[in-house]
């Protein structure tokens, strides 16, 4: 029952079914009462007739010189009879189909019975069922008047029975109609269902096959949504919605990975080329040493865009699930300046480290807290000009905790600005690669400072300094 | 041959510069978009070698203006960009070669001397101008059928002179192409190389080749 067709189609069939069935139960009552009314109608009319034989007749005529040749010609046949009795008398009179013999009366009947009274029910004869009518006339009596031992004489039952075949038949034939037309409006209205659940349904199955066409290359495709039933068209938008935002992923994966290997070809050119004319012909010490210098800082600079985007890489994918301690920012800018200063030598660069009157405290992952610092640090000395100073602070605002690394470089022009942590982004490629960036350190930092909650921000001046804040909620 | 390379990774742009000296070309180098624009409009190269992320201008953008202004200075593309777009776009904007990075150096050097060789009018992997034979891959000359042993400035001087057989070359043409822009230097020692040559080439025929053109240029007959 998995099928939602087939689901549809037997709910709708049994609902149809039910309704059917009681209209037609409705129709069939009806139907039966108005055959049996009709056919009352005529017992009654006979009745009446007996009746009217029985009141008008003169003085010492008999009741049958009242009734007509053709009236009489009715009970011939074996499929009616009526018969005049007086209570606890004779047969005045009886229809020939009686054969002589008397139908009678039950006594409980005639107790209580009053004049006028008449009478319906089913009875059998001659193991047949009928329909019996029975009234009590009196030529003399008025209506209403009790039937007595006093004046039982002047009373006659008179009973008219009729064979109910017929009416059976009738009843037979209208079943079997009623049932005839409900199968039939079921039957067509099963395959009416069918056909209108399958066609609503085949929208699902053009959103399957469309979904279906859906592969890693081909992520643009979008499932119909202005031309579905109004029903399905939350199912495809959310798809498409899903679908959007797998594309703009897949896509920015793709080009990180173009990017990355953009960046990995080009040191490795540089080792194959200075490899290979090195090797073209027999050279001086001295040659092949600066081949080989050539060659050693190139691998060095693989060596850390390796290890900045297998850091990335751990920094998307494990980066919350590290442990979270306290760490206190302020001492982490202490520990970095310090590490840093051989660097900060080398380019000339003065890096301080403007204390803080107290802790600054965050909770976090002191690894990757320390990695933040080191790399805003580095850049700040890497991007600097010799001579150049850079300061390091951490201090507490409120619930926030401020890490701000200042330099007096060049500062970034502002096209660049809004760029400048998007992994691989280079203000100055020529200027970034002499000084052995990866391209992904700022990229690194503002993942740390989002795993922790926080977000990063910079601001430059042409010729005066960048300052990059690091705001993460404190502890 | 004078070559010029576009490209702003320096150890690469030295490594190239100092293997196609050693191939007998001469090598002026660009870091960035607008000097390599600026010297590939103002000087005569046999060939440009150009990268194509470059700072200030990229090398597309480069190879576009040279075209739009009619310069048919052969340009390979040696790029890291390996896209099928890249690509097609660069044969578009009017390069005549492509290869993508890493590259192995001997590819480089055989693919510059066959679009060279080309943009001459050669199709083939020698030149033969009466009994002087030149075999532009290896390199090597014969005259009459016998083997000359040159120098690899003295090659470059005689493959150059047969590639432009029938004109005039200049002195400070010739120059240019051999040695590095700041020729002046080198004057003279340009100078004692035709000499040489010369002496390799036509000592002992009854026919010269390497003639000299009233005006200080020279010439090998067409």
């Amino acid at each position: 029952m998995n099928s939602l067709r087939l689901r549809l189609v037997i709910l709708f069939l049994l609902v149809e079914a039910a309704v059917i069935l009681s209209i037609g139960a409705l129709a069939f009552h009806r139907s039966r009462r108005a055959l049996l009314e009709s056919l009352d109608a005529q017992i009654h009319a006979r009745l009446e007739t007996l009746a009217a034989a029985i009141e008008e007749r003169g003085p010492g005529e008999p009741i049958e010189s009242e009734l007509s040749r053709d009236w009489l010609e009715d009970f011939q046949g074996g499929d009616r009879f009526f018969e005049i009795a007086q209570p606890a008398g004779p047969v005045v009179l009886a229809s020939d189909s009686l054969d002589g013999r008397t139908y009678g009366v039950s006594r409980g009947w005639l107790d209580g019975a009053e004049i006028g009274d008449e009478t319906y029910h089913f009875d059998s004869w001659d193991g047949e069922e009928i329909r019996l009518a029975r009234t009590l006339v009196s030529p003399t009596l008025p209506m209403g008047t009790d039937l007595t031992e006093e004046n039982r004489d002047q009373a006659y039952f008179v009973q008219v029975g009729e064979r109910t075949e017929d009416l059976r038949d009738k009843q037979g034939d209208l079943i079997e109609y009623i049932a005839f037309v409900s199968a039939g409006i079921l039957a067509l209205s099963a395959l009416l269902v069918l056909t209108a659940v399958t066609l609503g349904l085949r929208p699902v199955r053009q959103l399957a096959v469309a979904a279906r066409g859906i592969t890693a290359d081909r992520l643009d495709v979008r499932l119909p949504e202005s031309t579905l039933p109004t029903e399905l068209r939350p199912l495809s938008r959310g798809f498409n919605q899903t679908l959007a935002r797998v594309e703009a992923a897949f896509q920015r994966e793709k080009q990180f990975l173009a990017d990355a290997s953009h960046e990995l070809r080009t040191p490795v050119s540089v080792i194959l080329s200075a490899a290979e004319v090195a090797l073209r012909r027999e050279r001086s010490v001295a040659e092949y040493t600066e081949a080989l210098e050539t060659s050693r800082a190139a691998a060095q600079r693989m060596q850390s865009m390796v290890h900045a985007l297998l850091d990335l890489a751990e920094t998307e994918h494990a980066a919350s699930q590290a442990p979270r301690q306290a760490v206190d920012l302020a001492a982490l800018a202490a520990e970095v300046t310090e590490f840093l200063q051989p660097l900060a030598q080398t380019h000339g660069v003065t890096v301080t480290h403007r204390a803080s009157p107290q802790s600054v405290i965050v909770r976090g992952d002191p690894q990757r807290l320390r990695e933040l610092v080191s790399n805003l640090t580095s850049n700040a000395i890497l991007h600097n000009r010799p001579g150049g100073r850079a300061t390091i602070s951490a201090e507490a605002a409120g619930t926030e905790a401020l890490l701000r690394v200042e330099d007096d470089g060049p500062g970034i022009a502002p096209e660049h600005l809004p760029h400048v942590f998007e992994r691989f982004y280079r203000v100055d490629r020529a200027r970034a690669r002499t000084r052995g960036g990866s391209g992904l350190g700022l990229a690194i930092a503002r993942w740390i400072v989002q795993v922790h909650g926080g977000h990063i921000d910079v601001t430059s001046r042409i010729g005066q300094g960048t300052v990059f804040t690091a705001t993460l909620p404190r502890a | 041959m004078r070559l010029l390379i576009i490209e702003d990774e320096e150890p690469l742009a030295k490594t190239l510069t100092k293997g196609l000296n050693e191939e007998g070309y001469a090598v002026d180098w660009a870091a960035a978009g607008e000097e390599g624009l600026h010297f590939a409009q103002n000087y005569e190269f046999d060939a440009i070698v150009l990268d194509l992320m470059l700072p200030e201008i990229d090398g597309a953008e480069i190879l576009r203006r040279l075209r739009a202004e009619g310069k048919q200075t052969p340009v390979l593309v040696l790029t890291a960009r390996d896209s099928l777009d890249d690509k097609v776009e660069c044969f578009r904007l009017g390069t005549d070669d492509y290869l993508t990075k890493p590259f192995a150096f001997a590819e480089l050097l055989a693919r510059l001397r066959a679009l060279i060789r080309r943009s001459h009018g050669v199709t083939g992997n020698s030149l033969t101008i009466e009994d002087l034979h030149i075999d532009l891959d290896a390199r090597s000359v014969r005259r009459a059928g016998e083997p000359v042993q040159l120098t690899a400035t003295e090659y470059s001087l005689l493959e150059y002179l047969a590639l432009n057989r029938g004109r005039v070359i200049t002195r400070t043409e010739l120059a240019e192409h051999l040695w590095s822009h700041d020729w002046e230097k080198m004057s003279n020692v340009l100078d004692v190389h035709i000499a040489n040559l010369r002496r390799k080439i036509d000592r002992g025929h009854e026919r010269r080749l390497v003639t000299t053109s009233r005006g200080s240029g020279y010439l090998i007959p067409a």
